[in-house]
């Protein structure tokens, strides 16, 4: 009996060294899949006695001719080292950033799960919003994403906890990768698109867009006067949004001189301060507008609000008319471009009386975003309207 | 023969005694029967007997495949987390009542969650990365939850170990610590903000085979330490601290010694799950209003209750709304707070 049991073990482990069993085995020495191998793991299977499934070899066939046999890696924006060995076919997106990446660089058909804020997106993603929901992307159901069945699954760089998600995984000894990218920050957009573009064999959409990005970022840098108007930016009156936020970075880039400067996150402010500062132009963060709402009235009480703000009267900003309202749903978004030459704009609407921020706008989603959205009709992204 | 009337007295001790048995037993079996259902309800379609099937195969063998790693490892240590937690918090909410003669005193009264909070706020805006700091925020967590214990107890040997300095020293901690952390968040970048106030907010999300056991075993080893106190705390309830010497038990210390491991209970569970609240306040409560104020019984009842209490609101914070998670204090807040009010309309006498 043990004589048996011992020629089966071995028999069994002959079998292992005979061909890979194993997709990864695949990449095991060189790190790359060879015409040999490719070839072997073919025969194999039209003679019956493959272990790798028809899709793991048709992975395999992709992998030889699109990548010249060898994975593909990239650094995510949390600073890890993400390699995948097989094309991506199915993606959890955790949050609606990733989700308009993903239809900048189309691949919208590779989704197959997006959180509740996407959901709620009808006019934003017409299609994608009817995709099955994985709950919040601070908290996702993990259960949600599993029975999903995902390849990648991405999310913020700093949300969810790793022990929510990456560990998660592991302990489900699930292979699911997880790629970290924020897509809503100006700075780190252009390198996010171009890595997702290259995952995704996507390079041609994420250049188009990239160009149409630079485009416009440095048409802004080459404009900036030598005399900059002074900027105080906010999200209530007195709620300073000072270096390191989206709308700081924002008003700085398009040739602000912001009074908050040296000064770190949100805070609140002395009204007294705003009079002394004595800022030109007062830029104002809103949660009211976005895609899906065409009731500008939320962002015109944030408006007036700063307006009637008792002292401000002798602003500048506001003694000349030069407060504006912009919608996060605009600026912290890869169509953040869009914001930018609004800003500038308002900064400086001589030196930009040839752009439209409009038309600007429209272009991106028709372009990128392909919906049928009119920004004239639709949406409500500033205060005053544009 | 013995005389009747004692024998009446005998009998109503041991009526008296029997109800608050019998809500052990009827905790307990709660507990087993909520815990079995939780464990069916999740977003990965498993069927009921599939779920039982896996659980039974799993107390002796891996989970081998994705069905029985979700049930396994995902929702059956969440679950038993939520058990332990809700014990532990309840159970140390039940003890600082007591030695504090205080209705509305909790392990949090004394500054446990706000110390916790900065330091949990501390490490996650100082470590570089969310991948570098797990351990430490944690770890630092715990360490800054005991300094208000130990304030506390230096006050307490310059002062006495008296309920008011022990209560109005630590509100004192809870005010600093918050301001403290208030401070830290004006200087820290937006993002690390969020996370700490993620951190705080507190959810048994966290959950697995690794981090559940030292809490486990913090929770037995305190919960058996302040069992073994439940008589001394019976005596300084009823009669006072000048009685309490009088028979022979020295308040004081046993104040010093109850808080010590009071507090470290309740920094052993919030330093991994943050700020649940609530908890600690009703449960012992609830269990004081049905089976009285006799802490060798209230102890054990007001951890089972607890226990019972938090993994109910865990199983519904998962799944009402799934797959979006409401977090956990919310649900305790909604519903232990109208199951408070209702036994406080219908209570017959005086409880406290």
């Amino acid at each position: 009996m043990r004589k048996v049991f011992i020629a089966l073990i071995l028999l069994i482990s002959c079998i292992g060294v005979v061909s890979a069993n194993d997709y990864m085995d695949l990449f095991k020495g060189d790190n790359r899949i060879t015409e040999k191998e490719l070839a072997n793991i073919i025969t194999d299977y039209m003679l019956g006695n493959s272990t790798l499934s028809l899709n793991e070899i048709r992975d395999a066939s992709y992998v030889y001719i699109h990548w010249n046999g060898e994975p593909k890696s990239i650094v995510d924006s949390a600073n890890r080292t993400i390699t995948i060995y097989k094309p991506i076919k199915r993606i959890v997106a955790l949050h609606s950033d990733a989700v308009e990446a993903l239809v900048i660089v189309g691949a919208e058909d590779k989704v197959v799960g997006v959180s509740k804020y996407t959901k709620e997106s009808k006019r934003q993603f017409p299609e994608l919003s009817k995709l099955p929901s994985i709950g919040s992307c601070f908290d996702p159901d993990i259960e949600a994403i599993v029975s999903l069945n995902p390849d990648v699954v991405i999310s913020y760089v700093r949300w969810p906890d790793p022990s929510k998600l990456e560990e998660k995984f592991k302990l489900l000894g699930l292979n699911i990768t997880v790629i970290r990218f924020d897509f809503y920050k100006g700075s780190t957009m252009k390198e996010e698109i171009k890595k997702l573009g290259y995952l995704l064999d996507k390079e041609e959409n994420a250049s188009r867009y990239i160009k149409w990005f630079e485009k416009y970022e440095n048409l802004v840098k080459s404009r900036i006067p030598e005399k900059k108007v002074k900027v105080y930016t906010c999200s209530k009156p007195l709620r300073a949004f000072g270096e390191g936020s989206g709308l700081y970075d924002l008003s700085v880039a398009a040739g602000g001189d912001n009074v908050l400067k040296g000064r770190k996150g949100y805070f609140d402010v002395d009204p007294e301060q705003v009079i002394v500062w004595a800022p030109d132009v007062i830029l104002r963060w809103s949660y009211a507008g976005g895609y899906e709402t065409d009731d500008i009235s939320g962002m015109k009480t944030d408006y007036e609000e700063i307006v009637n703000q008792p002292g401000f009267e002798n602003v500048p900003a506001v003694k000349n008319g030069r407060v504006y309202v912009i919608s996060a749903d605009l600026a912290t978004a890869p169509s953040f471009p869009v914001a930018l030459v609004t800003v500038a704009k308002w900064l400086y609407p001589e030196v930009y009386s040839d752009i439209n921020p409009k038309e600007v706008f429209q272009e991106y989603i028709d372009n990128f975003l392909h919906i049928n959205y009119n920004v004239s009709k639709h949406g409500s992204f500033v205060y005053p309207k544009w | 023969m013995m005389d009747p009337a004692l024998l009446q007295v005998k009998e109503e001790y041991e009526k008296y005694i029997g109800r608050k048995i019998l809500f052990i037993i009827f905790t307990s079996v709660l507990i087993v029967i909520i815990a079995g259902i939780s464990a069916t309800l999740g977003s990965y379609p498993i069927s009921v007997s599939e779920v039982y099937s896996i659980i039974l195969k799993c107390l002796v063998s891996h989970p081998e495949n994705t069905k029985e790693a979700i049930v396994w490892n995902l929702r059956m240590p969440r679950i038993l987390l939520a058990i332990i937690a809700g014990a532990g918090l309840a159970s140390s909410g039940a003890m600082t009542q007591g030695i504090l003669r205080n209705p509305l005193a909790t392990p949090y009264t004394l500054g446990i969650s706000s110390a916790a909070g900065l330091g949990a706020a501390i490490a996650i805006i100082l470590s570089k990365g969310i991948f570098a700091g797990k351990y430490v925020v944690i770890g630092n967590a715990f360490l800054f939850s005991l300094i208000p214990t130990f304030v506390i107890l230096a006050l307490a040997r310059v002062r006495g170990a008296t309920p008011e300095t022990m209560i109005l020293a630590g509100i004192a901690m809870m005010y600093i610590f918050s301001a403290v952390t208030t401070i830290l968040m004006y200087f820290a970048e937006a993002e690390a903000v969020k996370s700490a106030y993620f951190w705080m907010v507190g959810d048994l999300g966290k959950a697995s085979w690794e981090i559940n056991p030292p809490v486990l075993a913090s929770f037995l080893i305190c919960f058996i330490l302040l069992m073994w106190k439940t008589w001394d705390v019976n005596v300084m309830m009823t009669a006072g601290d000048e009685v309490a010497k009088s028979l022979g038990v020295n308040p004081e210390r046993e104040r010093i010694f109850v808080m010590l491991v009071s507090a470290f209970l309740t920094a052993s569970i919030i330093s991994f799950t943050g700020t649940i609240g609530f908890i600690c306040l009703v449960a012992p409560h609830i269990c004081r209003m049905i089976i009285g104020g006799d802490y060798r019984y209230l102890l054990p009842a007001s951890a089972l209750f607890g226990g019972a209490l938090l993994l109910t609101c865990d199983t519904i914070a998962r799944t009402i709304l799934a797959p979006v998670i409401l977090p956990v204090g919310v649900i305790t807040n909604c519903l232990g707070g109208p199951m408070f009010l209702y036994l406080l309309i219908k209570r017959k006498k005086e409880y406290w």
